[in-house]
């Protein structure tokens, strides 16, 4: 056992703590926000509450015992199981704090719908190749797919979403746009790393290489759902205090 | 251009170089600056002490 599998093994237990002091956090200054923006500390705590099972999961699997034995297993299955449920709450959390739930439900829809496909797709891409259930055609097919619905993600936050905002009342405006900025960043630079890292494991299926995508995984899933979570929680303090 | 644009982009090129280079001690460095680009990430988007500050 190398210090790359003892640091990959690890970092599951940091991403789980600090998605514990998280959830714990959004729970303990809900006060802090108005009755309409309570709906953003509940899905923001949902978000990483959800995830903290997920990693229970994931802790326990990826655990001496396997990291020790000749075919390292990987917890696929339990970490796209996560981002099924975790990332539409994400995305969704910007729609609610800005009110576009209600005025725009058509791409609040279409932004879900995209989230379900990449996901879906990226699963299925990833566990064809690494259980060889299929022919590579169609592990590259699915990841297509999920890369498409992933830009049609990107494209909704980075163009579509900041059109909407020219709508919004100038007060909150200024704080929804410095606020979507950094998600749209975090969509389209942290979140690119996930599907760079599949498709460098299915030229490079060395352990190493499986092992140190393992960590950027848990790395990523801890600054991005964190990370997009908390700047809705705090673009959501200052529109409580613009009410107040 | 200021720190909190650099960041997640930062956050991605370290990962690639990550996985990408040969794992050694340059790795941990890698691996080091990337948790810091994440925490710059969030800290600079946010404003923790800014609401103690308005009291005052």
């Amino acid at each position: 056992m190398n210090i790359l599998a003892v640091t990959t093994s690890y970092s599951f237990e940091l991403t789980l703590i600090c998605m514990i002091a998280a959830s714990l956090y959004f729970l303990l200054e809900r006060y802090k926000l108005s009755d309409k923006y309570k709906r953003v500390s509940t899905l923001a705590f949902l978000t990483v509450a959800l995830a903290i099972i997920e990693y229970l999961g994931m802790r326990d699997f990826f655990d001496v015992q396997n990291l020790n034995s000749k075919d390292v297993n990987f917890p696929t299955e339990y970490r796209y199981l996560t981002w099924v449920i975790s990332t539409p709450l994400m995305l969704y959390t910007f729609f609610v704090l800005s009110g576009f739930n209600n005025i725009y439900k058509k791409t609040a829809i279409i932004t879900l719908l995209l989230n379900f496909t990449m996901i879906i797709a990226g699963f299925f891409s990833e566990i064809s190749f690494s259980r060889n259930l299929a022919s590579f055609d169609f592990t590259l097919i699915m990841f297509a797919i999920g890369f498409s619905a992933w830009l049609g993600i990107v494209y909704i936050y980075n163009f579509v979403l900041p059109s909407y905002l020219s709508k919004v009342k100038s007060s909150e405006q200024k704080y929804l746009q410095s606020c979507l900025g950094s998600l749209a960043k975090i969509v389209t630079f942290s979140w690119l790393i996930y599907p760079i890292g599949l498709v460098i494991s299915f030229y490079d299926p060395s352990l190493e290489t499986s092992l140190m995508r393992e960590l950027i995984y848990n790395l990523g899933d801890l600054f991005n759902k964190i990370g997009f979570v908390v700047i809705c929680y705090f673009c959501a303090i200052k529109l409580s205090k613009l009410r107040n | 251009m200021n720190l909190k644009t650099f960041a997640p982009i930062g956050f991605l090129i370290l990962a690639i170089a990550a996985i990408v280079l040969p794992k050694d001690i340059f790795t941990a460095i890698l691996v080091f600056l990337m948790i810091l680009s994440g925490v710059v990430t969030i800290f600079s988007n946010i404003d923790i002490f800014g609401d103690d500050e308005r009291d005052k």
